[in-house]
């Protein structure tokens, strides 16, 4: 059974001056299977705090469930319990005033846990992120960087079964964000931890994770749904197969692209919006043939040490998609700026997304 | 300049000898002071955390009369207090009037809006954040309302000390409701106002060299708080 689930999400803000509710995130369905590490990728403002402030329980949906292990602690008055089985480490460190070890075991003191015990337990965190010897320190006295590390202490202290850390290692230099990343994995393989972790980018997080959900605009992008809306990658695929920033190169929406079959995702009516992973886009020659594809002019090209990126303008609205590709594959294929080229879409690479 | 002078020297003269009129005066000043900032802040504190924490309509209609209520000139207030606790008011049969505790009761109603309205500031400020952070840690409510006030201390703090400090130098409330009456209700700032009128410059001066102190130690002590604040 899944740890956590999702079913058909909304979370919404009342916009107070204008009257009307705002949606933060839609959600159609997520399962969380235990020992998971299931990394939620997005760009700021796409709707990832607000999915992990959900998933554990810091916000209540306006519309939809949330279950943990099959059960809905909102509709059961036990979202208190279900806080304490899913600590979050928030997107903004936030430390309480007092000592370090004061703010490590804080939560501990709150789940009734006696002192000195507390203070062992706060020890072993601080030690896990590499912080040991900082228990007398003032949390003023730090880093941000060792900030960081003091609330993720904080939160793995509680050894809880379930973790949902919002960028853990935002703002943490290569050292002690590698040290972060090994720890997780660490705690996932040894104590089977379920992990839901957010990134803006694709770090090292996202790389320990197996599986890879995507936040686009208020829209959560997951898997086990239906083929043609789906966008989960595995492992399994070879690698992860991800634009380097956000994950997606690209969202467009236009009626007359969803005309063509040139996605492979079979006919559709008016317009739909998709998204585009840059990775799995290929690029050939005009009129080779085979599989359907779309036909734009080269708009750019930027060789970097071993890829070279670049972007194609599709005609109808002068959308620009763009493609990662060898060396190699470029030379060969002899681009230049404005040459008529053929985009191809690696099967799954496509994504339709929900209305707006 | 050489009666300023001299009316200096005597002044401090009236005040290092410790005469007795000039510590009576402080020191009712200084317990009305006291009672009512204590007294103030029992009821203001709470009330500030609460209007931090609820959401209702209307909020913001009340925060804008608390706000409102912060700069009412204290012989308004004086003005009220007096229309309730004088014989012919609601509260006259309880004998406040021209009492230390009728004066107590006006500076209560004059500062209850500015402590709920710092509380409610100071905690504001660090409300969402800590509080979100805490029910992340497994807070329950009460868990995380406390982790709030205990980070918005030093503004409460402050809010009381600038309560305190606003009764100690206030004239308006304590003349109306006091009725200055030597021996019974006169308190530094009334005894100024009189001692200035019957030509006593002298005592007037001794009088706001204590006040002045008085002053500066609350603004010491204001200072350390928020220097506190700053570096915590």
């Amino acid at each position: 059974m899944s740890v956590l689930s999702l079913d058909r999400v909304v979370r919404c803000y009342e916009h107070r001056a204008e009257g009307h509710r705002i949606e933060a995130i839609r959600a159609t369905s997520l399962e969380v299977q235990p020992g998971e590490i299931v990394a939620v990728l997005g760009a700021n403002g796409s709707g990832k705090s607000t999915l992990l402030e959900l998933l554990s329980f810091l916000e209540r949906p306006c519309e939809g469930r949330v279950l943990l292990n099959g059960q809905d602690p909102w509709a059961e008055d036990r979202a208190l319990q279900a806080r304490r089985h899913c600590p979050a480490l928030l997107q903004k460190t936030v430390l309480f005033s007092g000592s370090v070890l004061d703010n490590v075991t804080t939560g501990l003191r709150w789940a009734g846990v006696a002192p000195a015990e507390a203070q062992q337990r706060a020890q072993q965190a601080l030690e896990a992120v590499g912080l040991s010897g900082f228990e007398r320190r003032r949390h003023v006295e730090l880093s941000g960087g060792e900030a960081r590390r003091v609330a993720l202490a904080r939160v793995l202290a509680l050894d809880s079964e379930v973790l949902v850390l919002d960028e853990p290692a935002a703002g943490l230099d290569a050292e002690s964000a590698h040290r972060v990343i090994s720890l997780i994995r660490r705690l996932n393989k040894e104590r089977g931890t379920t992990v839901i972790l957010a990134s803006h980018r694709l770090d090292r997080a996202v790389s320990l994770s197996t599986r890879v959900v995507t936040c686009i605009g208020g829209h959560l992008i997951d898997a086990n749904l239906d083929n043609h809306t789906v966008g989960t990658m595995t492992r399994a695929e070879g690698g992860w197969a991800y634009d380097d920033h956000i994950g997606w190169s690209h969202v467009f929406d236009d009626g007359s692209l969803a005309q063509d079959d040139w996605a492979g995702l079979g006919p559709r009516e008016g317009r739909v919006r998709v998204a585009v992973s840059a990775a799995r886009v290929r690029i050939r020659a005009p009129g080779e043939g085979g599989k359907p594809s779309l036909r734009g002019e080269v708009d750019s090209i930027r060789r970097e040490k071993d890829r070279a990126r670049v972007r194609v303008r599709l005609p109808p609205r002068r959308q620009k998609v763009r493609a990662s590709l060898t060396l190699d594959e470029l030379d060969q294929l002899g681009l230049a700026l404005g040459s008529t080229v053929e985009l191809v879409f690696a099967p799954g690479s496509v994504f339709v997304l929900p209305r707006r | 300049m050489g009666t300023l002078l001299q009316a200096v020297v005597e002044a401090l003269r009236l005040v290092v000898s410790l005469d007795a009129s000039v510590l009576e005066y402080a020191a009712r000043s200084l317990t009305i002071a006291l009672v009512a900032t204590l007294l103030a802040s029992l009821v203001g504190i709470p009330a500030g955390v609460w209007l931090a924490e609820v959401d209702f309509r209307g909020k913001r209609a009340v925060v804008t009369v608390l706000n409102t209520l912060l700069s009412v000139p204290t012989v308004v207030v004086g003005l009220l207090v007096y229309a309730f606790i004088s014989r012919q008011g609601p509260l006259g049969d309880l004998g406040l009037l021209f009492t230390v505790p009728g004066i107590v009761a006006g500076e209560v109603v004059l500062i209850l809006p500015l402590v709920t309205a710092f509380t409610l500031a100071a905690v504001s400020r660090v409300d969402r954040d800590v509080r979100r952070t805490a029910l992340a840690l497994g807070a329950n409510a009460s868990q995380a309302l406390q982790a709030v006030v205990r980070e918005s201390r030093f503004g409460i703090l402050a809010a009381v000390i600038a309560a305190f400090g606003r009764v100690v130098g206030e004239v308006g409330v304590a003349t109306i409701l006091g009725g200055n009456a030597d021996a019974f209700t006169r308190t530094i700032t009334t005894a100024i106002v009189l001692e200035i009128n019957m030509g006593r410059f002298e005592l007037a001066l001794a009088l706001g060299i204590v006040l002045l102190t008085l002053s500066f130690g609350i603004n010491v002590l204001l200072q350390l708080v928020q220097g506190e604040e700053r570096s915590r």
